[in-house]
């Protein structure tokens, strides 16, 4: 199986728990999600995603200046990103102990 | 300067900081992202465009190369990024204006030889459609070969662009002789004369507002509308309108339109190609 394909609907929520921490432009959000273990992540993976939560108004984005050439954006989490988060860490538990409790089970049988 | 404009240019400058190879990659992008920003809201695509420049020169400083930062899939992810834009149709609606433009002075062509001007209502909209499915299919030429690892389909893509040309020019000329005359509104010469020349002014005027990659492209219309206003103003005069009626006078007018065609194809194809350098 494919790590990509699971780790999609995860991502997202991940981005906006490390805007949540602090505001991050682009390269900022990329470099935190690799030390986070995510190091097989591209940058162009998260492009989308951060349109995509700026769209549903989980992140707004500002423009400030950079000590080196133009502005750059950079995310911040709104307070309908921040129950999102909450919600994500509610549902990752969940599913954490329920995927746990397979494998446990699984390791037992064999 | 709009906010686009100086995104553009600020991109142009930023850009300079990548070295070659990173460059080349990323100038992929904008090109494949620039050619479909003609109903997506420019200025999103723009600042989207600069976030990733900077973010790429970020991981230059770091020892990364542009590829490795962005990924083996940049047309994908362009795609992506590209459909999350919202569409803007007042962008659309300026470079269907421009379009618009440039027919009526096509639909002039067709009717020299009167005492007044005859505008074919219809004649009209098949110009408009002709010379937007044009630009369309180039564009598209354009853009289908933007991540091609090889480039030598640029012979294809040469003669595809002609065939385009070729087809409209056809069309444009051709549809005279099958239109039927009903739907013509006549004008008298004078108000003709008015509006062709502010026609003209306002058309050169909007081509030099144009970002600069943009303006090349577009100016190669020039020519052949101010030889529609020169011959509208020779038409109008008895005496130069005898002589354009004349055998020998049509085959000058002739000659100028295909030079002007000409003109306007060749530097049509330099702008595209370098699009990208502006």
């Amino acid at each position: 199986m494919k790590k990509t394909q699971l780790l999609k609907g995860v991502l997202e929520g991940c981005v906006l728990l490390i805007i949540q921490e602090k505001e991050v432009y682009g390269y900022e959000l990329v470099q935190q999600l690799k030390l986070s273990g995510f190091t097989d992540i591209v940058g162009g993976t998260v492009y989308p995603l951060l349109q995509k939560l700026e769209k549903n108004e989980l992140t707004t984005s500002v423009k400030k200046p950079s000590k080196d050439g133009p502005d750059r954006k950079y995310y911040q989490i709104t307070s309908k990103g921040k129950e999102y988060c909450q919600e994500f860490i509610q549902n990752w538990q969940e599913l954490e102990a329920s995927v746990h409790n397979l494998i446990d089970k699984g390791g037992k049988e064999l | 300067m709009t906010k686009t404009q100086e995104m553009i240019k600020q991109n142009n400058e930023l850009r300079e900081q990548l070295n070659t190879e990173n460059k080349a990659y990323y100038e992929e992008i904008l090109i494949y992202m620039r050619l479909r920003n003609w109903l997506k809201d420019e200025e999103d695509i723009e600042s989207k465009l600069l976030e990733i420049l900077q973010d790429m020169i970020s991981a230059q400083e770091d020892g990364m190369s542009a590829k490795e930062y962005f990924g083996q899939e940049p047309k994908e992810i362009a795609d992506e990024i590209l459909s999350n834009v919202p569409i803007n149709w007042l962008d659309g609606l300026k470079i269907l204006g421009l379009v618009f433009g440039i027919s009526i002075f096509f639909s002039i062509l067709s009717d020299l030889s009167a005492d007044q001007y005859k505008f074919n209502l219809l004649q009209l909209i098949v110009h408009f459609v002709t010379i937007g499915a044009g630009v369309i299919i180039c564009l598209s030429i354009l853009k289908k070969s933007t991540f091609e690892k090889e480039k030598s389909s640029s012979k294809l893509e040469i003669l595809l662009f002609g065939a385009t040309f070729a087809g409209t020019i056809g069309i444009l000329l051709a549809s005279s002789y099958f239109i039927s005359d009903a739907w013509t509104i006549a004008l008298p010469k004078e108000i003709a004369l008015v509006v062709t020349t502010l026609a003209a002014l306002g058309v050169t005027w909007k081509v030099f507002i144009l970002p600069k990659g943009e303006r090349l492209l577009w100016s190669s219309f020039l020519p052949i509308i101010w030889l529609f206003v020169l011959l509208a103003f020779l038409n109008y005069f008895p005496a130069s309108s005898d002589w354009i009626q004349s055998s020998n006078g049509k085959v000058v007018v002739v000659t100028g339109v295909i030079l002007g065609l000409i003109i306007n194809y060749l530097i049509g194809f330099y702008a595209i190609k370098k699009m990208d350098v502006d």
